[in-house]
């Protein structure tokens, strides 16, 4: 085999490097270099030609992988991705019906004795530039069987977002059935009054939509 | 041989990149030592012949500055960072392998081509003697936001049992030269069909997303059309698209997509004889 000069050598390795990246990409599924890639791909996932706007970001500790927010054509949509040292993976898509103006994320942080969620957290994404406060209703179920009314207030993380935690109820031995408890979600304006009311039959841990009553 | 390395040292000091000069060195030292052997031979005594190799070595500064102008640092270094970092490349395709070399296995598996397409295949049930091939055909294509959508094949099947309804077997076709984009699977999940007659075949994902109540109050009997996908590699997926319960013969049906730019692809039936 002919002996490489040290040029030859390098112009060697430097190819070495670009056939090793793209192998890294591809089992990667091609990472997106930018954010506004990423947003153009997931664009074409539902065939949108007009580009996404960016609203918010936010970790999901459940799933452990981060969403982008984004708006396009008046329509909420949310893109999972991962940041990884090519660019951005891109995982789930959803583009919602227009209707759906916010989504509600529900994250388990505590559990307690066989598996009853003691404590949460939660955030509530989408288009919330008008709203200035928010809570939320829910029905906490008792080991014992009995119920007990909680109203959590969210803090406004910034125009698009809210975000709770839930209190600790260990103590109290409470169990918060989500999979059957209905809640209510009011959005306030700077006055006070009341500009959106939602009501779920259902919450699950994870992702939730629901098309409220307009008040 | 003092007065060698003297001499040696006296070189290497001009090669600006250290890491080349224990090599240099090295090869210094064996060009003089085999001078002195071939010296020696010819019937020199040992101190003459290390006397008269040295003085034929030349000047050592000389050598060195002619040395440093093949050794240069900026090559040198490139040559180093370039070798650390393919070598490190590699380690890190070992790492983010593991079971993610299926994906690259599957990108590779190239599905068959149109002409490949058998005449009975595609149906779900094609072993169900119960079902008969009344016709088969090609749909027509389009482009939407960089992707082809084709129909390579379609077939229409007749239930025999009670001779009263149609199945549909479409293949679908998406091709785009994005490598890196994937085929705009929720897109496509949300089409639905019309046959010549204005019925309508809802997809399956729809139904999903409605509640109990709601299934039953306004979509009974409404809900079949499914979509699978049966190929996938970096430029070309392939879905297979069911839609059943077909009441009368259909002259042509057209699969829609209302997503986003959307499209719609006719396939207008042949019958079999």
């Amino acid at each position: 085999m002919m002996r490489l000069n040290r040029k030859g050598k390098i112009i060697r390795n430097l190819l070495v490097i670009g056939i090793c990246m793209f192998v890294i990409s591809w089992l990667l599924e091609f990472p997106a270099l930018s954010r506004e890639g990423l947003f153009r791909r997931a664009g074409h996932q539902y065939l949108l030609e007009t580009p996404s706007v960016y609203l918010t970001s936010r970790p999901n500790n459940l799933t452990r992988v981060d969403s982008f927010f984004l708006e396009n054509e008046g329509r909420l949509m949310t893109v999972d991705y991962k940041k990884t040292f090519l660019g951005y993976q891109m995982g789930s898509v959803m583009l919602y019906d227009p209707e759906v103006r916010y989504a509600l994320d529900f994250n388990c942080i505590r559990k307690e004795g066989d598996g009853y969620v003691v404590q949460f957290t939660g955030q509530v994404v989408g288009f919330l530039e008008e709203a200035a406060a928010a809570e939320l209703d829910m029905t906490v179920c008792m080991m014992d069987g009995g119920q007990v009314q909680r109203t959590l207030e969210l803090k406004k993380e910034d125009p698009y977002c809210f975000t709770f935690v839930s209190p600790d109820e260990t103590e109290i031995q409470a169990d918060y059935l989500l999979r059957t408890s209905p809640a209510v979600l009011r959005f306030y304006d700077e006055n006070g009054a009341v500009l959106e009311e939602t009501v779920y039959e259902r919450l699950n841990i994870g992702r939730n939509t629901a098309e409220g009553s307009v008040v | 041989m003092r007065e060698f390395y003297k001499w040696r040292d006296d070189v290497v000091e001009q090669i600006r990149f250290r890491p080349d000069r224990a090599a240099v060195a090295e090869e210094l030292t064996a060009h003089y030592e085999d001078h002195v052997k071939d010296l020696e031979r010819l019937g020199y005594e040992h101190e003459l012949a290390d006397q008269r190799a040295l003085g034929d070595m030349g000047d050592p500064v000389e050598i060195g500055k002619a040395m440093d102008r093949v050794h240069q640092p900026w090559l040198g270094w490139l040559w180093l960072v370039s070798k650390a970092l393919a070598v490190l490349s590699l380690i890190a395709v070992l790492l983010y392998g593991g079971s993610n070399y299926i994906t690259i296995v599957q990108d590779l598996e190239w599905p068959e081509k149109e002409t490949d397409y058998e005449a009975d295949g595609y149906l779900s049930d094609s072993d169900n003697p119960y079902f008969t091939r009344v016709a088969m055909t090609k749909g027509s294509s389009t482009e939407v936001c960089g992707y082809t959508f084709s129909i390579p094949y379609a077939a229409l099947w007749k239930d025999t049992l009670d001779n009263s309804y149609y199945n549909a077997t479409i293949v679908l076709a998406v091709r785009d030269n994005r490598f890196w984009d994937d085929a705009p699977d929720p897109a496509l999940r949300t089409m639905n069909a019309v046959d010549s007659h204005g019925d309508r075949y809802l997809a399956v994902r729809t139904k999903w997303d409605l509640s109990y109540t709601e299934y039953k109050e306004n979509w009974d009997g409404l809900v079949r059309m499914s979509l699978g996908q049966s190929a996938r590699t970096p430029f070309y997926e392939e879905y297979i698209v069911s839609v059943d319960g077909i009441d009368q013969w259909p002259e042509y049906l057209d699969l829609i997509c209302d997503s986003g730019e959307g499209f719609a692809l006719r396939v207008e039936w042949e019958a079999v004889e």
